[in-house]
């Protein structure tokens, strides 16, 4: 390994690092989950009411979700790669760490963690 | 064209064929060794994209291009979902290879080695990647995705670019001299 590889290499981390830093400040207060469906809003729910939600797009595309006990998590999905229902459980606390949408691409089915808009 | 010329040309070719079947088969076993790895969805190893680290040593930067755009087909293909896994592995493969090609010329031999270079390629691979992911479903939120995988992508690129290090040395053409030292030039540039 040369001088620069290490440069390369510390610069890579250093940007991760300030970037974790980063996501925590911006982030906290989450209380409702947004779903987005094909890149619309499909439907938003308070964190701390538990409930079940069915997203059937047609074609055999289906998406369970549940909420409970301020945990939001994808059940199951009819997606091949089953990564969304593998991120598993998103609540108020871990997104404040680590605020990264619960995301099934296949789908087109996003769940993300925000404060109610006030509109 | 001479005799040498067209020598090296079919050389080439038949180790741009060989890298090509190792990325399928990378790409197949990285499917197998991350379920047994409990990693984290989305973290991957980036197994089939040392073979564009590989080329960018042994074939110079056209050959590079068509394996990357071979690898990205063939893999496509295997996975099923052929226009998502094309889309994705097109954006991390391209970005990826350019960022590989560049850091390389822009270094030489010299100042940065294989270690580096396939440290840029595992991370730009990330970068594109999710760079396509968030146009395609719209949602800029997962590009903080990249910093977790900033962090695996210096370990696995560490690790990959020692790897490549001895396979280079192995898989050089014959009688070329050696890709990795500071004095050889670009292979592209010869042809």
């Amino acid at each position: 390994m040369k001088k620069r590889d290490i440069i390369i290499i510390v610069a890579v981390l250093v940007v991760a690092a300030a970037g974790f830093f980063a996501m925590r400040l911006f982030s906290s207060g989450a209380d409702y989950v947004y779903i987005y469906v094909n890149d619309a809003l499909y439907e938003a729910d308070p964190l701390n009411e538990d409930k079940l939600i069915e997203i059937d797009q047609g074609d055999g595309v289906v998406n369970h979700i549940q909420i409970k006990n301020g945990i939001v998590r994808m059940v199951d999905s009819t997606c091949p790669d089953k990564l969304c229902v593998k991120q598993g459980d998103l609540s108020a606390e871990s997104y404040e760490k680590f605020p990264v949408p619960i995301a099934c691409l296949p789908n087109k089915v996003i769940i993300e963690l925000k404060t109610q808009d006030k509109e | 064209m001479s005799r040498n010329s067209s020598r090296l040309a079919t050389q080439k070719m038949t180790r741009l064929a060989l890298l090509a079947a190792v990325a399928v088969v990378l790409g197949y076993f990285e499917g197998i060794i991350i379920a047994f790895m409990f990693l984290p969805p989305g973290i991957k190893l980036g197994l089939a994209n040392t073979v564009l680290l590989y080329s960018v040593y042994l074939l110079g930067p056209g050959y590079s291009v068509i394996l990357m755009i071979l690898k990205v087909v063939l893999t496509g293909f295997m996975s099923g979902n052929l226009a998502a896994a094309f889309l994705y592995s097109m954006g991390g493969g391209a970005l990826s290879l350019g960022m590989m090609l560049l850091v390389k010329k822009l270094g030489g031999n010299d100042k940065v080695s294989i270690v580096g270079v396939s440290v840029v390629g595992a991370v730009f691979h990330n970068v594109g990647q999710l760079l396509v992911a968030s146009l395609v479903v719209r949602t800029p939120g997962l590009m903080l995705y990249i910093f977790p995988l900033l962090i695996s992508a210096v370990v696995t690129g560490v690790i990959t670019g020692l790897a490549g290090r001895q396979i280079v040395r192995v898989l050089r053409l014959p009688g070329a001299p050696d890709p990795l030292s500071s004095k050889t030039k670009d292979p592209g540039e010869d042809t």
